[in-house]
């Protein structure tokens, strides 16, 4: 029913792992840990972990459907419920994902005009970020990817700062363990799960790995970094911070950046932060990339034109969302649909995927 | 057609970004850089802000420039210093911060606010209290640098050393911002062409309270954190005097009934070597008479000083905090009822692990 | 100019080679005589500028002077050339006339005759590699002569797996141009490329193997080189060896390498002639340098023009006091001071002689003096600029350096509009193109991305030539192997 994709547009299976760890580790791992320790203190890092079982669990039901459909989330969707019905769900998911894109494009703009250029106008940022997303975007998957690698690789010397708060920090905070309910520890979860989004764009680039079946394990390494990682830095922070302080500073590691001093450069932040768009450059790009061929399939588009009809919606709701509060709200929203539709809506794809299937075997 | 529309895109672009997409700029000869700012007491609403402003030469000197306004905030302050200034000024090289005991009496939350709100500040920012005006500290000239990094070098050194308690803006904001510890601040004085610690300011919230004697510094230090590199003099019964330096203690506490009122046993070990002596001879018996002497003030200052903070109330060694980090479902507002009914002991164990080259 | 190479209305009985003869009589330059004297009469043609005159007096007069020969195939019989051509191809006779062949006719009227090559090879010695300089190694560069090339590289590969294959190119010029590669061990897909590129290039005169290099390109619109070139033929040996393509164009003195990555522009060749320890050092310093050459200044003028922050109070006493009195903003001041460096590069490289460099670098030093008590650059930057200069030329391939100092400027503007995040979305742009660009299709990035470990033994660093047994992933050569690993493992303990 479709067409194989060309050998020579194929990746590696291990590249799976990057587009994993590069895709989940974004703009959240500023300021993540407020909305985590807002319900569980100083439990926060249970939280991370359970999180991180979950998207391990999440990950395999994925796999589990790709590797019997060998397509895409629009084809699973299609045998799933119908053309119609299926097509309509696959335009949702593309709108949130293209939802998603534009909260961690303004996220990361808001950070700029915080923490470096107060004055920066929204609107000529996003153009010209825009425009380098279009330059790695229309170069196929294969640069996709290779943009995912490399910002993985070169900005992950910022692992190492994660350490020099150390000795500044007081890790009896971490103590007393488990003092918060199962409740508490739930709330959590669904505050802080959508800095751990970009999972399901596995359901996009799927038909894009070569032997895929095979990466599974690499995606689920991904996510194992993914998780140390942001335990790292949450386990830093709260050694870093007091509870009482840490519930009022708005990007925590950016805040631990400011302690480091080296010899020739004094105030680490500014680094971080510009290291930052290399960082979130393959997040969107990958976003984009989802969308557009999702879109491209399902109506037979050409993607260079939906490419850029995504671009400039991107590009128009970034420039309309001004303030702070706005901004906020609507990440808030985001990452209410973002829960559920991949602690909810994925398995529940999951179990009537399977369902159908089971019962088209009967019949 | 399509390759010069895409041309004529990116052309358009690039050339928008750089018409529309300016920021301000920061030239670096074109401002002032902070590097100290001092706040007095004027009224009950007005703080008075002295910011240095080093003037540099092109032979590569230092001069020192300050700059005073008051105003009831403190941005608003910096708004009207630069009224004052030739070149724009900025705050993101300021290195310390000087209350004056007045203000801090008054409390200084409101002005710390606008220090923890600005991203240009560093968390590494000394925040020091005053005896006296901090106007009048800051308007001399001490060393080859200006006034603020003379300052910052100064209290740098003496951290290093030992002298004085690591503090900064960042512990500081955090002891403020918590429920349970109470901040303190080193606390300076200016004596004729000279700036030197007094002590340790203590506080209440963000209000100052009392300060600590130079004498019962070690001990709060010793307390506070570990250190490596501490002095302690001591005067024994017979008149003579002993120095201990490098001086490296740990602390540990424990603490028992946290179900009730909780008990805090606190022991210090400290291991140093004798610098001074003015005695005869340093042989084992002396050196074990100079080891209990130490045992014995220590402890004695540490009950005359957790006392002290108890009656006030205050908690800047974090008592709170090492109870709550041992006990499950800790109650805040109990703990501070029952602050001052807790039993708090130390226990202070001495060695003497060298003694110099002589006898 | 391209009119008087128009040729004229053919008409019918112009059709002939006598008439050719006759319209090439028209050029000063062309000789036709008859030979009556001789056993038997005959017509000699050529042109004089083409010809070698002495191989002519030597070998070809002589001969046929001597010899009684009533048709054209005894006279080729009695010339001593094995090449002798016997045609009345009107095209052939009129190209090989062009390249210095001396035509030979009964009669001045006939259609049928003879050609002999007798061309002039006047070429330079081959002499030391200038722009490739290595102090150990051998000494040999490529002159402008692609027989003397080839032989060159034949004398390295004396092997018969070594196949050229010739091509004419330019419609103008008719260039020859040779592709060289090794049957069995590089890839048939790259030679094919190759071949394809040349085959469908349409161009009017190729006068320098470089012309190919920027006509073949897979993007033409990019600064950076997508092939290598050398002059050096111990280079070209090498890369054949491992599996790559090189071509050579006649009136070159510099092979194409193809295809390649980016970080083989960092590679000498004299790497391999050092123990691989020195090597690897020298790699790593150049690629900082490279890194250096271009964030420098861009870095210099972002901080200075934003992010005072950044700098530790120890450096900001220096770096104000230098620029109090300058009245430019920091990136006026670095630009002014990038042109003139690259003023002087320029003018010493149209200066005649070595001297030229020396004098320019003479010329730096005292302008760069006299501009700082001008007071109208800091002295920082003098320093800081000099060193980038310095840096950008360590490049072991001449083209790179350009590339890298022409990079430096959209990262200097992006710095002068957004600071540090500029030079970040710059240093983006740069990652994505080289991401993007390919040589002979190849993925030009390569080891990094498509990340291929094994690659790295020869990139960036250089392993022992004991562990370098298998050829680089990058050209898919046919054969892997480039020698048997096995060695004799003897295994020794302490004192044994």
């Amino acid at each position: 029913m479709k067409t194989a994709i060309k050998n020579e547009f194929l990746v590696s299976p291990f590249l799976v792992f990057f587009l994993m760890h590069g895709m989940q580790y974004g703009v959240g791992v500023l300021g993540f840990q407020r909305d985590i320790v807002k319900f569980v203190g100083h439990d926060a890092w249970i939280s991370i972990l359970i999180i991180g079982i979950l998207v391990h669990i999440i990950i395999w039901m994925m796999y589990s459907m790709l590797n019997k459909d060998k397509g895409d989330l629009i084809t699973i969707h299609q045998r799933t419920f119908g053309k119609w019905l299926g097509n309509l769900l696959s335009l949702l998911f593309i709108v949130y994902v293209l939802a998603e894109s534009i909260t961690v494009l303004r996220s990361y703009i808001e950070i700029v005009q915080v923490w470096m250029f107060p004055l920066l106008k929204t609107w000529p940022f996003a153009l010209v970020f825009l425009l380098s997303v279009y330059y790695v975007v229309s170069g196929g998957f294969r640069i996709v990817t290779g943009v995912c690698f490399l910002s993985v690789l070169l900005p992950s010397y910022l692992i190492l700062t994660f350490f020099v708060p150390i000795p500044f920090s007081n890790f009896r905070n971490l103590l007393p363990i488990f003092d918060h309910s199962i409740y508490e520890i739930a709330k959590s979860i669904k505050g802080a799960a959508i800095s751990f989004s970009g999972f399901e764009y596995l359901l996009f680039y799927y038909s894009f790995i070569k032997r895929p079946a095979s990466s599974q394990k690499w995606a689920h390494y991904g996510n194992l970094v993914t998780i140390t990682l942001y335990l790292l830095v949450m386990i830093v922070t709260l050694g870093f911070f007091d509870q009482g302080y840490l519930k009022k500073v708005l990007w925590p590691t950016l805040m631990m950046w400011k302690i480091i001093e080296l010899p020739f450069v004094e105030r680490f932040e500014l680094i971080g932060v510009t290291s930052w768009v290399v960082v979130m450059l393959p997040i969107v790009c990958l976003m984009l990339w989802s969308a557009s061929r999702g879109i491209k399939e399902m109506f037979k588009l050409q993607q260079k034109k939906v490419l850029v009809f995504l671009l400039l919606i991107c590009f128009l709701i970034c420039c309309l969302l001004m303030e702070r509060e706005t901004i906020h709200q609507y990440n808030k929203w985001v990452a209410t649909v973002g829960f559920y539709t991949l602690f909810g809506y994925i398995p529940f794809l999951f179990v009537c995927y399977h369902l159908r299937f089971k019962v088209r075997k009967k019949g | 057609m399509k390759k010069k529309l895409k041309i004529a895109a990116v052309i358009i672009i690039i050339s928008s970004a750089y018409l529309f997409g300016r920021v301000q700029r920061q030239i670096l000869d074109d401002i002032n850089m902070t590097s100290a700012i001092g706040y007095d007491y004027v009224d009950k609403d007005t703080v008075k802000a002295t910011a240095v402003l080093p003037v540099y030469k092109p032979d590569q000197s230092v001069g020192n420039r300050t700059i005073t306004a008051s105003d009831e905030l403190s941005k608003k302050t910096l708004s009207k210093i630069n009224r004052q200034a030739a070149r724009q000024v900025v705050n993101g090289k300021t290195e310390v911060a000087l209350y004056s005991k007045k203000v801090a009496k008054q409390g200084i939350g409101g002005l710390v606010d606008s220090l923890q709100r600005d991203p240009s500040i560093s968390e590494r920012m000394m925040i020091v209290v005053v005896d006296g005006e901090a106007n009048e500290l800051l308007n001399k000239k001490y060393g080859d640098r200006d006034t603020g990094v003379y300052l910052s070098m100064l209290i740098e050194q003496n951290m290093k050393a030992g002298l004085v308690p690591k503090t900064n803006l960042h512990q500081f904001l955090n002891d403020y911002n918590s429920e349970l510890k109470d901040p303190f601040l080193p606390l300076i004085e200016q004596k004729n062409e000279d700036i030197y610690f007094k002590g340790i300011a203590l506080f209440k919230d963000d209000h100052y309270v009392k300060s600590l004697r130079q004498d019962q510094q070690f001990i709060f230090q010793a307390l506070s954190e570990n250190l490596r590199l501490g002095t302690y003099k001591l005067r024994l019964k017979n008149n003579e005097y002993a120095a201990i330096e490098n001086i490296n203690t740990k602390n540990s506490y424990r603490v028992q009934n946290v179900k009730g009122i909780p008990e805090i046993n606190i022991h210090v070990k400290v291991k140093g070597i004798i610098r001074e002596y003015t005695g005869r001879k340093t042989d084992e018996k002396e050196i074990n008479l100079i080891r209990k002497q130490v045992e014995k003030d220590l402890e004695h200052q540490a009950a005359a000083m957790i006392r002290t903070f108890q009656r006030l109330k205050i908690d800047p060694l974090g008592f709170g905090e090492q109870v709550r980090s041992r006990t499950r479902n800790f109650n805040d507002r109990k703990w501070l009822e029952h602050y001052s009914d807790v039993k708090i002991s130390v226990r202070a164990k001495v060695s003497i692990i060298e003694k110099g080259v002589v006898d | 100019m391209r009119m008087w190479f128009r040729k004229h209305p053919a008409e019918h009985d112009q059709n002939t080679v006598f008439a050719l003869i006759n319209r090439y009589k028209q050029s000063g330059d062309f000789v036709h005589f008859h030979h009556p004297q001789s056993p038997q009469a005959y017509w000699i043609s050529y042109f004089g500028t083409l010809i070698d005159v002495e191989i002519l007096h030597r070998d070809i007069l002589p001969f046929l002077n001597k010899t009684a020969f009533t048709t054209l195939e005894e006279a080729k019989a009695a010339l001593p050339f094995e090449d002798v051509l016997i045609t009345s191809d009107l095209q052939q006779i009129q190209d090989q006339l062009l390249l210095g062949s001396v035509l030979i006719q009964l009669d001045e009227k006939d259609s049928i005759c003879a050609l002999v090559r007798a061309e002039m090879k006047k070429a330079r010695e081959v002499t030391i590699p200038e722009e490739e300089y290595s102090v150990v190694g051998p000494k040999e560069a490529f002159v402008e002569s692609i027989t003397t090339n080839l032989n060159l590289v034949r004398k390295r590969l004396p092997i018969s797996e070594l196949k050229v294959k010739e091509f004419t190119i330019g419609a103008l010029s008719k260039t020859k141009v040779a592709v060289l590669y090794m049957e069995g061990i590089t890839n048939e897909e790259n030679v094919n490329t190759v071949c394809q590129r040349l085959t469908d290039l349409q161009f009017h005169q190729i006068l320098d193997s470089s012309f190919i290099a920027q006509l073949i390109a897979d993007n033409g619109n990019s600064i950076f080189p997508q092939l290598i070139d050398t002059e050096r033929p111990d280079r070209v040996a090498g890369v054949l060896a491992e599996g790559s393509v090189v071509i050579l164009a006649d009136g070159s003195s510099h092979a194409l390498i193809g295809p390649i990555s980016v970080m083989e522009l960092f590679n000498a060749f004299e790497d391999y002639y050092v123990n691989w320890q020195t090597a690897s050092a020298l790699r790593v310093i150049r690629i900082l340098a490279v890194s250096f050459s271009i964030l420098v200044t861009p870095i210099y003028v972002a901080v200075l023009t934003y992010h005072y922050q950044l700098i530790p109070k120890d450096l900001m006493v220096t770096l104000v006091a230098s620029r109090r009195n300058i009245p430019l903003p920091p990136i006026l001041e670095a630009i002014i001071l990038e042109l003139t460096i690259e003023l002087l590069r320029e003018a010493g490289a149209r200066l005649p002689s070595k001297v030229g460099q020396t004098i320019g670098i003479v010329g730096g030093i005292v302008i760069g003096t006299a501009a700082v008590d001008a007071g109208l650059t800091s002295n920082v930057l003098l320093i800081i600029i000099a060193l980038a200069a310095l840096a950008s030329f360590t490049t072991p391939v001449y083209r790179m350096g350009n590339t890298i100092r022409l990079l430096r400027f959209p990262f200097l503007l992006l710095a002068d509009l957004w600071g540090l995040l500029g030079i970040a979305i710059a240093f983006i742009f740069l990652m994505v193109h080289l991401l993007r660009l390919t040589s002979l299709g190849r993925p030009y990035l390569e080891p990094i991305y498509p990340p291929r470990l094994k690659d790295f033994k020869d990139i960036i660093i250089r392993l022992p030539f004991s562990s370098q047994s298998k050829r680089p992933i990058n050209l898919q050569t046919k054969n892997q192997i480039r020698f048997s690993e096995k060695q004799a493992k003897e295994v020794h303990d302490i004192d044994e």
